[in-house]
């Protein structure tokens, strides 16, 4: 209990430092988001008005320490392209995210299971060599490149999926939003899989040379009842970890992914805020990412604590 | 936002006004009545409230919901899509008067009337409001006076003489007086994100990051519009617009010259060109010392091939025209018998020597995304190296360079690749110009030039006005204070099964979307 008290606080640290850094960040960039909304035609007066309404006048500091008084009040500002609360767009945002990161992530942790358990037990065999290169391919084939390779065959070529959007204009069905996310989901899911795939298998490795395997053996316990009931537990421990690392993405979304696939999430929203010089909005989306961060990874130490004995009695 | 400049005037124009008139078109034989067209939009609106416009994807969906008071096409006043019926002017031009077509309702039924014209020039000259564009409702700093003569007619006085001030006006769109009146700050009211307008498609829902849908206005006081609905799709990546283009998720886009051969490749869409109006230049800075140096300029101009510089860049000849003018070829008093400086290297050596400069080496800025600049740029870089000056590539995020060039004081770099759209009267020119103009991105200061742009803005047309702007040409050519490379087309791709759009784009900055149909 003590412990995670202290991770408790340790987190808020930070995050406050998180803030100071990312503030000072995205100040330090070059450019002046006045001259963003400037065209040649506005008055003098109207940029200074505009210029003061953002509060951009004020030093640094000051500004820092406003946004940070207000922050602590739950307001994130208004962004400066639209005007609009940074937190209302934030979250008309989330539900996409969610569904698609969310889809993704719960369908790559099922495939990457039973494919990483059954590539360990047949180390260097044919379907592992397949499954490794196939691997490689997923870790290092550039998202946007497959993105509109899948647009191109599926629909451009076979015409069977939308290419773009989450639904069809006054459509409202399931089957019509499921038929938006397979593409999009797919290419997230190809990634994961591959990634998570990599740390199982060599998990499994691991765990089947270790001694309490062999005296499973010797009991005369069957191959499959050893993977499924003993070296599964214990392969899939680092996959709390990557989950909890994970765990952020489901809300900040996958900014390639989304924008080739024109997906109407946070990914999305964060490139706008960066090209527009918005950084109300950038702020916004930063601190609500580091947030799940440090929380995915409290969460991650505090299940591991709990599902894996030996760490919780190395630590008392 | 550059498309949104504009427009200029012939005074003798507004004597023809029931020429142009309602008359639009007969409805088209093969249009289907009904259906639905996805327009392709490369980021989310901003603002769609028409005083408060400034980024071009809510310029076009502000379109669809808003009809401007009238347009000018190539010069001469166009009242088909307009609220207009008239506008007729004083001799000395300090008088305008507006007359309204009748029964014109706003999207909620409400009538529009007189009085929505008086509160929407109000609310632009009013200070407290910052409309961006209130610079349309000033002349030479004072505000113009607008005033309710009846239902239908509206009085605007001039402070002074000002044969500019229409192509300002043109720009204008009007706001429900009834919704707006006694909001403080309209920019920023909530009121915004519920438009209602008076153009031939009302609001119908906005989904953030994804559509933005209108739907057809049943009173609209011009033809019925032929589409039940128009959706607005946001797609940010441009190889997916143009696959969905070829899938049919989106029928209509506003394509680059890089991208014509794809999506032409398709067989599934028309393309349709237009002149864009855009004057494609390559700017001096002249905040640096070799470029105050005329000689130096000019030498950079006679480096250059100018055909090859456009064919190079461009792709290919039916993709833009070589420029040598500041102004469009379309606009008022045009001169097209400029010295043309073209392809005499040893000319440029000779300028270098005079002036003193030799193994100059130059900083050229343009925008990274944009492969046209980029194609530019790389010509440039090599031509120039032929006559000894090495140039070094600068290229820059759209946002970055936006800012950048926004900067008078800028001194980072000595050449800047830029474009800009001002439309067919000239005064509005003098913004990439004169010497106080924040659009001067060469930071020419020539008071004998910003005198003349005073005077060519402030005088009716004729002889003398034609002169001053012949003369401003002559003397931005001979001094070398901006080098124009192109007049470059604009492409609008559209699905094959749509018609009616050569009606759509009337070669100015309004689409009047009521003219779309789906092919039966």
């Amino acid at each position: 209990m003590k412990r995670i008290v202290n991770r408790l606080f340790q987190s808020v640290l930070i995050m406050f430092l998180v803030s100071i850094l990312c503030f000072g960040l995205s100040k330090a960039a070059p450019g002046d988001p006045v001259m963003t909304y400037v065209e040649p035609n506005m008055s003098e007066a109207y940029i200074e008005q505009l210029r003061e309404d953002l509060g951009l006048n004020k030093p640094i500091v000051e500004q820092y320490v406003i946004w940070l008084k207000n922050i602590l009040h739950g307001n994130f500002g208004n962004s400066l392209m639209n005007k609009r609360p940074v937190l209302t767009q934030i979250v008309e945002r989330l539900p996409a995210t969610i569904l698609l990161m969310g889809s993704s992530l719960i369908l790559s942790v099922i495939l990457a299971i039973p494919i990483g358990l059954y590539t360990g037990k047949h180390k260097n065999k044919f379907w592992d060599k397949l499954t490794s290169m196939l691997s490689f391919v997923g870790i290092s084939i550039p998202t946007f490149w497959f993105g509109i390779l899948l647009i191109y065959l599926l629909s451009v070529k076979m015409g069977w999926l939308p290419s773009i959007g989450m639904r069809t204009d006054g459509v409202n069905s399931l089957w019509d939003l499921i038929r938006h996310l397979i593409m999009p989901c797919a290419v997230l899911t190809f990634q994961n899989v591959a990634q998570y795939t990599r740390y199982i298998r060599s998990s499994t490795i691991t765990e089947l040379s270790s001694d309490y395997v062999t005296v499973q053996r010797a009991y005369g316990m069957s191959e499959m009842g050893i993977l499924f009931r003993h070296v599964l537990k214990n392969a899939i421990l680092p996959m709390i970890t990557v989950l909890g690392m994970s765990l952020q993405s489901v809300v900040s979304g996958a900014i390639i992914t989304e924008q080739v696939f024109a997906w109407p999430g946070t990914g999305q929203l964060a490139v706008t805020a960066v090209t527009t010089f918005d950084y109300p909005l950038i702020m916004g989306i930063t601190m609500f990412t580091a947030l799940l961060i440090v929380i995915g990874n409290l969460l991650a130490d505090i299940c591991y604590s709990i599902v894996d004995p030996r760490i919780r009695i190395a630590k008392n | 936002m550059k498309k949104k400049l504009i427009a200029g005037i012939l005074t003798a124009a507004l004597a023809i006004t029931a020429a142009f008139g309602v008359s639009a078109s007969a409805m088209a034989a093969d249009a289907a009545i009904g259906g639905n067209i996805s327009i392709a939009e490369t980021a989310d609106p901003m603002n769609i409230n028409p005083l408060y416009v400034v980024d071009q994807t809510s310029f076009d969906m502000m379109q669809a919901l808003y009809a401007p008071f009238f347009e000018i096409v190539k010069g001469e006043m166009y009242y088909g899509n307009g609220l207009c019926e008239s506008v007729t002017a004083n001799e000395d031009f300090t008088e305008v008067t507006l007359k309204l077509k009748e029964n014109l309702k706003w999207h909620d039924g409400e009538p529009l009337t007189a009085e929505d014209v008086v509160f929407t020039m109000d609310v632009l000259v009013d200070s407290e409001q910052n409309v961006p564009y209130q610079a349309y409702g000033f002349i030479d700093g004072e505000a113009v006076q607008t005033e309710a003569i009846d239902d239908l007619t509206v009085l605007i006085k001039l402070p002074t003489s000002s044969a500019g001030f229409l192509g300002g006006l043109s720009q204008i769109y009007c706001i429900p007086k009834h919704i707006y009146e006694g909001v403080g700050n309209i920019g920023e009211s909530e009121l915004n994100n519920n438009p209602i307008g008076n153009g031939p498609y009302k609001f119908k829902e906005y989904r953030p990051g994804e559509s933005f849908i209108v739907e057809r206005f049943d009173d609209y006081f011009g033809d019925t519009p032929y589409l039940d609905t128009i959706t607005f799709k946001i797609v940010k990546d441009s190889n997916t617009a143009n696959a969905s283009l070829a899938s049919g998720d989106i029928n209509a886009r506003l394509i680059s010259s890089e991208d014509y051969d794809v999506v032409n490749a398709t067989g599934k869409v028309n393309i349709i060109s237009y002149d864009s109006g855009r004057v494609n230049v390559m700017g001096f800075n002249q905040n640096n010392e070799p470029m105050k140096d005329a000689r130096v300029r000019q030498a950079i101009a006679y480096a250059l091939d100018k055909e090859e510089l456009v064919t190079f860049a461009y792709l290919s000849s039916e993709f833009a025209d070589p420029a040598y003018s500041i102004l469009t070829p379309d606009t008022m008093y045009y001169d097209d018998s400029l010295t043309q400086y073209n392809n005499d290297q040893a000319k440029a050596q000779q300028l270098l020597a005079e002036a003193g400069y030799s193994n100059l080496s130059l900083t050229l800025l343009y925008t990274a995304t944009n492969k046209t600049m980029e194609s530019e740029a790389i010509y440039i870089q090599s031509k120039l190296a032929e006559v000894g000056i090495s140039v070094e590539l600068y290229p820059l995020d759209e946002s970055t360079y936006k800012n950048k060039t926004k900067d008078r004081e800028a001194t980072d770099y000595d050449l800047m690749l830029s474009f800009y759209t001002l439309g067919a009267e000239p005064s509005l020119y003098g913004d990439i110009l004169k010497s106080d103009s924040r659009s001067n991105y060469g930071n020419v200061r020539d008071e004998e030039l910003d005198a003349l742009w005073d005077k060519g803005n402030s005088i009716p047309n004729g002889e003398e006005r034609e002169n001053i702007y012949k003369e401003i040409q002559k003397i931005t050519n001979d001094n070398m204070y901006i080098y124009p490379i192109a007049y470059s087309k604009g492409f609008y791709a559209v699905d094959k099964s749509y018609g009616g759009f050569e009606d759509v784009i009337l070669q100015t900055i309004y689409y009047d979307y009521s003219k779309v149909y789906k092919i039966q």
